[in-house]
């Protein structure tokens, strides 16, 4: 199990690294560099050499990569060609601000759409299931920016309790995003629930059918256990891979849902550092958004391997017929 | 009867609902059970057996109901039972083995973990010394520790060791056993009974035993009732219903049961002298296997000869098919194919590096039909596709003529050309894996458990087709089976193998007049058949024979090969 976790921290390793080469790659592929981008259109040849100099840019491009790639490892990733500031305390700060409508709208997203599914599947046909499975549905094809404006048109404009954006940008106060963080949250919770919540709901009902749970219902265990003890841990196995996917696409920043409520996150900083040609802060924003997809993944299999037994021993050739000798 | 009965069916008729209309599965059953004494309620697939032996525990499946009749337990009503009460019954009073133990275990959770739960619902005493008393109780090694295992950490015998503990745990006064052993090897099979008929009588339960299996109800069952499509065909003592039926189903049945003892010894047919196949030293080993999964195993068929391959799962049976099928890596040895006179071929290589002649010539019929046909293409275009690949017709009126006639060759009407897999029974569904590997016109035909899927009457008539197929076209055959009753009627010659390797080798009356091998002798004595009455002791199982790793084996009689490892007789 030690060598099954150690595989899949090393093929995590390798991504990263991937990542980070085409990143890297992708940004010298551009036509200009960044001292054409820093002086603009009207600047003399010598004065773009002169720059080029300055900053390294003259230098072996696998060079630099690998200068790059050894800073990147200590956390440096240079500094923003727009403000001069280093680029990682901007992106922590940025990644902060997301975590901060990000994880309780994880927490709440997830537990909320697993307890629905489970509860959908077990009165399935029901009116409740099918409540539940049209709000989905319907959830699922609104898109957030719409799902964000109604927000705002319900709970800050016609019944005023949040504020509809952040007004001061990346310098707000802790105070001040509080309130402001609830409506994007609410937004993301609602987007992501519908598709977990429909993987559940159609898992738990396999589940549902399967002979070990009616076994359980025929040893006499009551219904709320079956589906709780028996049926839940083994359905939730499909489902993890929505939830890595979904996690991930949180807190990669959300583009669309910073965007409507000017809300000065990792997706707001991307947004404005394309607009800005800040090539430093858009390759860290890259290698960020790997690097959380591959921890999510990551997780998502740690705890596939804590929920079914079966899954240790599955990559062990013959493990089985080892321990049946054990056992005589 | 002597006492009153501790749970009575009476008149009782289940339908469920089938499109518009309902289907009736049980017409006017009844029966009745008695503290310490065994009902075997034997039927085909199909004849509603499942069904009626879970209305004992009120359970119905979705769409199912009940529309005359009832089902009594210590004189109460199960259908009118409150919830709490019909909890209290299933479990507590009434308690299933369900047929596939490692399906009706639950994956995520340790199994003493699954015997606690169900002492627990009922309120009874759950500490660990109890749980290590009920897996001691059903003869499961190392007692004290296997409860901390997984399910699928224990072998299929040991799950349905754990799944008849977990039974038992309460006393129940009613046992329904669910098929209880047909996922088992007879060893197993065997040994699982003995523990079921030992268990009845410590805890005085009733039981009543489902299967399709004669063998398994003569063993265990004081009582039998005959169903058919849902209808009771014959009622009475186990020695009266199998020994003298009255009823032409029953007689029907017992003729298709594969027999071992009482029936002559099958003739020895004349075999033709040239070999189709011969394997040399093949030792067979699945990427990053640490073992091997087949060593030094030797092979010779003649034309027209069919040599059945027997163990026990686990042994390597498969894995020399599916290696001979090209589907597994040799790792050494040599094996050779003739498909002519001088047409010698190589049969390591990989199926996709193998010359079309030599791919067509060697065909495998699978286990599972309805696994192996895809279920959305129809059996005309199942069968015409190796017609198609191998070149055998050309044109749509030529391939179409060939289908017909392949089915009429496996016994299937042309109607059946136009059909989907999930419109045929199992047994028509085998015919037409049959009819598909016919297509390729092969010299070897491997077949993998064809029967194992199959019911006994459907089961006979297939090995009939095969018998009558392997003779028209002087075919040889492999076949594999974990059943000696199966193969006797078929195989000219047995090959025994356990752990990868032969242990007996011989003419099929030889292997049945005189086993040499303790593990041979073994398999012998696990079989059932109706009229049998003994059974190993319950913990058969549990003593392995064991392979001395430095035996070799050793010609004790002309043609009759056997290891010589300790208990083999060699002279």
């Amino acid at each position: 199990m030690v060598r099954l976790i150690g595989i899949r921290l090393g093929t995590g390793l390798i991504t990263l690294f991937l990542a980070a080469f085409f990143v890297f790659f992708a940004v010298q592929a551009l036509p200009g560099d960044v001292a054409e981008q820093l002086l603009g259109q009207n600047a003399t040849p010598e004065a773009v050499e002169t720059l080029r100099e300055q900053l390294g840019l003259d230098s072996n491009v696998w060079a630099r990569f690998v200068e790059w790639l050894g800073n990147a490892v200590t956390g440096d990733f240079g500094d923003s060609l727009v403000t001069g500031e280093p680029v990682s305390s901007t992106i922590w700060a940025s990644f902060a601000r997301t975590l901060l409508i990000a994880i309780p709208a994880m927490v709440v997203g997830i537990a909320l759409a697993l307890l629905l599914g489970v509860w959908a599947a077990a009165r399935r046909g029901s009116r409740t299931d099918s409540t539940v499975s049209v709000l989905a549905l319907v959830a699922m094809s609104i898109p957030e920016f719409v799902v964000a404006t109604v927000l705002v048109l319900l709970l800050a404009i016609l019944v005023p309790v949040f504020p509809a954006t952040v007004l001061s940008g990346p310098d707000a106060s802790l105070g001040e995003l509080l309130p402001a963080a609830v409506l994007p949250a609410l937004t993301l919770v609602i987007s992501m629930t519908a598709y977990i919540l429909r993987a559940m709901r159609s898992s738990t009902i396999d589940g549902l059918a399967t002979e070990y749970a009616t076994t359980a219902a025929l040893k006499g265990v009551p219904r709320r256990a079956v589906l709780w003890r028996h049926v839940a841990p083994t359905a939730v196995l499909p489902v993890l891979p929505v939830i890595s996917i979904n996690v991930a696409w949180l807190l990669g920043g959300v583009v669309v849902v910073e965007s409507v409520f000017n809300y000065p996150g990792l997706g707001k900083l991307m947004i404005d550092s394309v607009s800005t040609r800040d090539l430093p802060v858009l390759q860290a924003i890259a290698v960020l958004s790997a690097l959380v997809y591959v921890t999510a993944n990551l997780v998502a299999d740690l705890l596939a391997l804590a929920a079914d037994p079966r899954q240790r021993t599955l990559h062990q050739p013959r493990g089985r017929r080892r321990t049946a000798e054990v056992v005589r | 009867m002597r006492t009153t009965p501790v749970a009575e069916l009476d008149g009782l008729t289940v339908s469920y609902r089938s499109g518009a209309g309902r289907v009736t599965v049980a017409q006017d059953i009844g029966f009745s059970l008695y503290a310490g004494r065994t009902l075997g309620l034997v039927g085909e697939s199909g004849s509603g057996k499942s069904t009626v032996a879970r209305t004992l525990l009120g359970h119905l499946r979705d769409g199912s109901r009940i529309d005359a009749g009832q089902v009594t337990v210590r004189g109460e009503d199960v259908f009118a039972l409150s919830g709490s009460a019909l909890r209290q019954l299933r479990g507590g009073v009434v308690a299933v083995v369900a047929q596939n133990a490692g399906q009706a275990l639950t994956p995520s959770l340790r199994v003493g973990a699954q015997i606690r739960e169900a002492l627990r619902v009922h309120g009874l005493p759950a500490d660990d010394d109890r749980v290590t008393e009920l897996l001691r109780l059903v003869r499961l090694p190392a007692p004290e520790t296997i409860g901390r295992r997984y399910p699928h950490e224990l072998s299929g015998g040991q799950q349905q060791r754990v799944a008849i503990a977990m039974a038992v745990a309460t006393e129940p006064t009613v046992l329904v056993l669910d098929e209880p052993t047909t996922a088992l090897d007879v060893i197993t099979q065997a040994a699982v009974l003995a523990l079921v008929n030992d268990l009845r009588e410590e805890l005085g339960m009733a039981v009543l035993i489902v299967s399709h299996d004669l063998g398994v109800v003569s063993v265990v069952a004081d009582d039998v009732l005959v169903l058919q499509s849902g209808r009771a065909v014959e009622h009475g003592p186990t020695p009266k219903v199998l020994g003298d039926p009255r009823e032409d189903y029953t007689r029907e049945l017992l003729d298709a049961a594969p027999r071992i003892e009482g029936v002559p010894a099958p003739e020895v047919r004349e075999a033709h002298q040239e070999l189709t196949l011969e394997c040399q030293d093949l030792d067979v080993r699945y990427p990053r296997a640490p073992r091997l999964a087949v060593s030094d195993f030797n092979l010779q068929v003649r034309r027209g000869e069919t040599v059945a391959v027997v163990g026990e799962s686990g042994s390597g049976k498969s894995t020399v098919a599916t290696a001979l099928a090209g589907l597994a890596p040799v790792e050494r040895g040599r094996a050779v194919l003739r498909t002519g006179d001088d047409d010698l071929h190589d049969l390591l290589a990989p199926a996709r590096a193998r010359p079309a002649a030599v791919r067509s010539a060697v065909q495998m019929i699978f286990q599972n039909a309805d696994l192996a046909l895809n279920p959305r293409r129809s059996i005309a275009d199942a069968i015409a596709r190796p017609l198609k690949v191998f070149g055998r017709v050309s044109g749509r009126a030529e391939t179409r003529s060939t289908v017909l006639r392949l089915l009429d060759e496996v016994g299937l009407g042309p109607e059946f050309a136009d059909r989907v897999p999930a419109q045929l029974s199992g047994g028509q569904r085998q015919r037409v894996g049959i009819a598909r590997a016919l297509a390729a016109e092969p010299t070897l035909l491997i077949a993998d458990e064809i029967t194992t899927a199959l019911d006994v009457s459907v089961q006979a008539s297939v090995l009939d087709l095969l018998a009558e197929l392997r003779d028209r076209r002087a075919l040889s055959c492999l076949f594999i089976s974990h059943d000696l009753a199966v193969v006797r009627n078929v195989a000219d010659r047995i090959v025994v193998m356990k752990d990868g390797r032969t242990v007996e080798t011989a003419a099929t009356a030889a292997i049945f007049d005189t086993p040499r091998h303790p593990y041979t002798r073994s398999l012998l004595d696990a079989v059932v058949e109706p009229g049998s009455t003994h059974l190993p002791s319950s913990d058969a199982d549990a003593r392995v024979v064991r392979l001395d790793p430095a035996a070799s084996l050793v010609e004790a009689s002309e043609g009759h090969w056997v290891r010589d490892d300790e208990g083999a007789v060699t002279t």
